[in-house]
C-alpha cells in the first residue's frame, strides 16, 4: 500500500501556528473538534505536493467555491492573506510567511511561501477586458482609469530534490495577486506528488466516473458496488446528448436514467472512486467522507475504497466529524488495520496537537473500551 | 477525581466498598458509566465484576478482577484511558492483594513486572504508601498515585487471616468463637476421611472464615454470603482500619505525603 507521505510539520498556515504530524500510515482519518484545522491539514498536503502559483490561489478559493453570489464572500487578494496564519504576520516588516515540512517518497524538503504587501498602481482598462462590472463602471465614468490598489508579492521555495521537480531552479518566481487577479488554468508544472481533494459536497456537481469507465474491470467492479444502492443497477456511461454528455446509470429493464436523479450516497461513492482511479500512485484528500453515505451502505463502499487504493497504491487523507464512520471504516479494513491511522487533532490555548492511533489500537480501543477517538 | 481500587476477588469487592462507604460517605451507584468519554471493559468471567462509587463529584470504582494473575487487562485499561484522555483518566490507583505465602517485597516485584508489561513504568513500589508515576501526553505532565495495599502487613495469608483477626480482637467471646471454629477445621483437614474438601490451605483459610461467619448469624444459615459478611461493623474493628487506612488517607488527602 501508498505511504508517500510519512511525516508534516505545518507552521503559520491558516489557524495552525505549528503542527507536527508524523507516522502516518496508507490511510490517515483526521477527526477533532471543529476549527481544530482537519480541512487546513488537507489543504496544507495539497500545496505540498504542487507548490505552484496556480495551486496556491486555486486553495485559497477552494472555500469560497460554492458562492452563487460573487459579489458576496472574499475576493482573490483576502482569500490568499486568509492563508496566513494571523498570529504570525510580522506587521513591522509587512511580512507573511508559511512553511509546510514533509517526508514524501523517503525525501525530506519543504516549501515556503513568502510575501508582503504594497500598494501597486493598475491599468483597469486592462482588467476591464475580463471584469464586466470595472467595464460597465469605466464605460460610465464612474471611476478613473488607474487605481492604486493593495497587491500581494509573494515567493515560493521549494527545498524538494531537484529531480522532483522540472524547474530550473527550486524558485517559482515571484507573483503578484490583487484583488482583480484572475485564475488562469496555465499548463500546470509537474508535482511531487498527483493529488485530488473532493471537498464536502463535490459529489452533487464533479464528474462522477469519466476514470472509472476507462478500465473494464474497474467499472465492472463499480456497477457491484453501486448495486448496494438499487439491485438492478447494470452499466454506468455516458450518453451524447447533442453534444452533452450526461452520465447516466442503466437498470436491468433496459431503462436508464441520469445521475443526478439518483441519490448522493451513490453519486459520492462514485466521486470518490473516480479520484482514487485518477490519481494512481498518488494522494487522495476527502474532506467528510462519510458524508451522503447511509450507515448501511458504509462498510462495503469503504471496503471497495481501500481496495482500490491498494491496488492503485494510492494513499488516503480523509477527515470525518462521525465516529460510525470510523468504525466502518475499521471494520472494513481487516486484513489493512495496521496501515491506518487514526489522527486527532486538538487545539488548546492556540496551539494544535495531534494524537496518532495505528488501527489496530484504534479498533481495541473501540470494541473494548467504547472509547471516544474524536476529542 | 477519578480513583480505581483493583482486587482480586468478590469478597475484597464488598468490604471494601462497605467500609468506605461507612467510613467516607462513598455511595454506590446504579450504573458503572463514569465518562462520556469510554467505558470499562465487559467482564469476561463469572468471577471479575465492577462496583462504582459516587461521593460529590468524585468518582471511585472498585474492580474485581478474578485472581491476583489477572491485573493486567485492569493495567492496560487504565494506561489506554490515561493516555488518550488524561483529563478524565484516573489519578489514583490502589492494587488490593492478598500476600498469601510471599514476602511482600517479592509480591511488589510481581505487581511491578506485571505493570511494566502493560507499559506502566515504575521501579521500587512501596507496599501501603503513595508511589508516584509521571508522565507526558502531549506536552502535558499528568500524575498517577499509586498504592499497592498487599495484605496482611504482619503474616503471610490473605484478607480472611485479617477478618478472623478482626473479629477474634473484639470481644472474649468472639475470640473464643475463632478460636474454637480454626480447631474444628484443621481437624476436619487432617483427617484421612476427609479427602473431597479442605485440600489446600486457601480452602482451609476460607472455611475458618464461613464458619465464624455462620456462627455469628444463626438466623440467616440460607442467606447469601455477601450479606452474612456485611453483618460484622468492619469498620468499627482495629484490625480492618489498620490494613484500610491507607484509602481514608489518599481518597481524601488526610496525609501531607499524599497530598504532595
Amino acid at each position: 500500500m501508498a505511504n508517500h507521505i510519512t511525516n508534516l510539520n505545518i507552521e503559520a498556515y491558516r489557524g495552525i501556528k505549528s503542527l507536527e504530524i508524523e507516522d502516518l500510515g496508507n490511510i490517515n482519518i483526521f477527526v477533532g473538534d471543529n476549527n481544530t484545522g482537519k480541512t487546513s491539514v488537507l489543504e496544507a498536503i495539497q500545496l505540498i505536493c504542487n507548490p505552484s502559483e496556480y495551486n496556491l490561489i486555486r486553495i485559497a478559493r477552494q472555500r469560497e467555491r460554492y458562492r452563487t453570489n460573487t459579489r458576496m464572500g472574499l475576493n482573490i487578494l483576502d482569500s490568499i492573506l486568509c492563508l496566513f496564519n494571523i498570529e504570525h504576520f510580522n506587521k513591522e516588516r509587512n511580512y507573511y510567511h508559511i512553511r509546510i515540512k514533509g517526508t514524501i517518497n523517503n525525501q525530506v524538503g519543504n516549501i515556503d511561501i513568502n510575501g508582503r504587501v504594497v500598494n501597486q498602481l493598475i491599468d483597469l482598462n486592462e482588467v476591464a477586458k475580463y471584469n464586466a462590472i470595472i467595464r460597465s463602471r469605466l464605460n460610465r465614468s464612474i471611476i478613473e482609469t488607474e487605481k492604486e490598489i493593495p497587491t500581494f508579492i509573494g515567493k515560493i521555495d521549494s527545498s524538494f530534490p531537484l529531480n522532483q521537480l522540472s524547474f530550473v531552479d527550486n524558485s517559482m518566481g515571484e507573483f503578484e495577486i490583487n484583488e482583480y487577479s484572475r485564475i488562469m488554468q496555465v499548463k500546470d508544472k509537474p508535482s511531487i506528488l498527483e493529488v485530488k481533494f473532493i471537498q464536502t459536497v463535490d459529489h452533487i456537481i464533479e464528474d462522477a466516473f469519466s476514470m472509472l469507465i476507462k478500465d473494464k474491470d474497474l467499472k465492472e467492479k463499480s456497477v457491484e458496488l453501486l448495486k448496494e444502492f438499487d439491485e438492478s443497477i447494470t452499466d454506468i456511461r455516458y450518453i451524447n446528448d447533442n453534444g452533452r454528455f450526461i452520465p447516466i446509470i442503466e437498470t436491468n429493464d433496459k431503462n436508464y436514467l441520469p445521475l443526478s436523479m439518483y441519490g448522493d450516497g451513490m453519486k459520492k461513492s462514485l466521486i470518490m472512486l473516480n479520484a482514487i482511479v485518477s490519481v494512481e500512485n498518488g494522494v487522495v484528500l476527502i474532506d467528510e467522507f462519510e458524508t451522503a453515505l447511509h450507515t448501511s451502505a458504509m462498510k462495503q463502499v469503504f471496503k471497495f475504497i481501500l481496495d482500490i487504493s491498494r491496488q492503485l497504491n494510492v494513499q488516503l487523507f480523509l477527515t470525518t466529524h462521525s465516529i460510525e464512520a470510523v468504525d466502518k471504516l475499521l471494520e472494513s479494513a481487516e486484513q489493512d488495520r495496521q496501515d491506518i491511522r487514526i489522527v486527532r487533532l486538538k487545539k488548546k490555548d492556540g496551539i494544535t496537537s495531534a494524537r496518532v492511533l495505528n488501527g489496530n489500537e484504534a479498533f481495541h480501543d473501540r470494541k473494548e473500551y467504547n472509547m471516544e477517538l474524536r476529542i | 477525581m477519578k480513583s480505581l481500587i483493583l482486587c482480586e476477588g468478590f469478597d475484597d469487592m464488598y468490604i471494601l466498598g462497605y467500609y468506605l462507604h461507612k467510613t467516607d460517605e462513598w455511595n454506590r451507584k446504579n450504573d458503572i458509566k463514569i465518562s462520556q468519554l469510554y467505558d470499562f471493559p465487559k467482564v469476561h468471567f463469572r468471577n471479575q465484576g465492577i462496583e462504582v462509587y459516587e461521593r460529590g463529584d468524585e468518582i471511585l470504582a472498585i474492580w474485581c478482577v478474578g485472581g491476583k494473575d489477572s491485573f493486567e487487562e485492569s493495567f492496560k485499561f487504565l494506561k489506554r484511558i490515561n493516555e488518550n484522555h488524561p483529563e478524565e483518566g484516573f489519578e489514583k490507583m490502589f492494587i488490593l492483594t492478598d500476600r498469601d505465602d510471599l514476602e511482600i517485597k517479592e509480591c511488589l516485584k510481581v505487581i511491578e513486572y506485571q505493570m511494566q508489561k502493560c507499559g506502566l513504568i515504575i521501579k521500587d513500589l512501596e507496599n501501603n504508601h503513595c508511589n508516584r508515576l509521571e508522565y507526558e501526553v502531549e506536552n502535558e505532565i499528568y500524575k498517577l498515585d499509586i498504592m499497592p495495599v498487599i495484605i496482611p502487613f504482619d503474616q503471610t495469608g490473605a484478607l480472611e487471616n485479617v477478618l478472623i483477626e478482626a473479629i477474634r480482637c473484639t470481644c472474649e467471646e468472639d475470640k473464643l468463637i475463632v478460636e474454637k471454629a480454626e480447631e474444628y477445621v484443621d481437624k476436619l483437614a487432617e483427617s484421612d476421611i476427609i479427602d473431597s474438601y479442605l485440600k489446600n490451605p486457601r480452602q482451609v483459610l476460607k472455611s475458618k472464615f464461613s464458619s465464624v461467619i455462620s456462627i455469628t448469624n444463626p438466623d440467616r444459615s440460607t442467606a447469601l454470603f455477601n450479606s452474612l459478611l456485611m453483618t460484622h461493623p468492619w469498620e468499627e474493628k482495629q484490625e480492618i482500619v489498620k490494613h484500610f487506612k491507607i484509602f481514608n488517607e489518599v481518597l481524601n488527602k488526610i496525609s501531607k505525603t499524599y497530598m504532595e
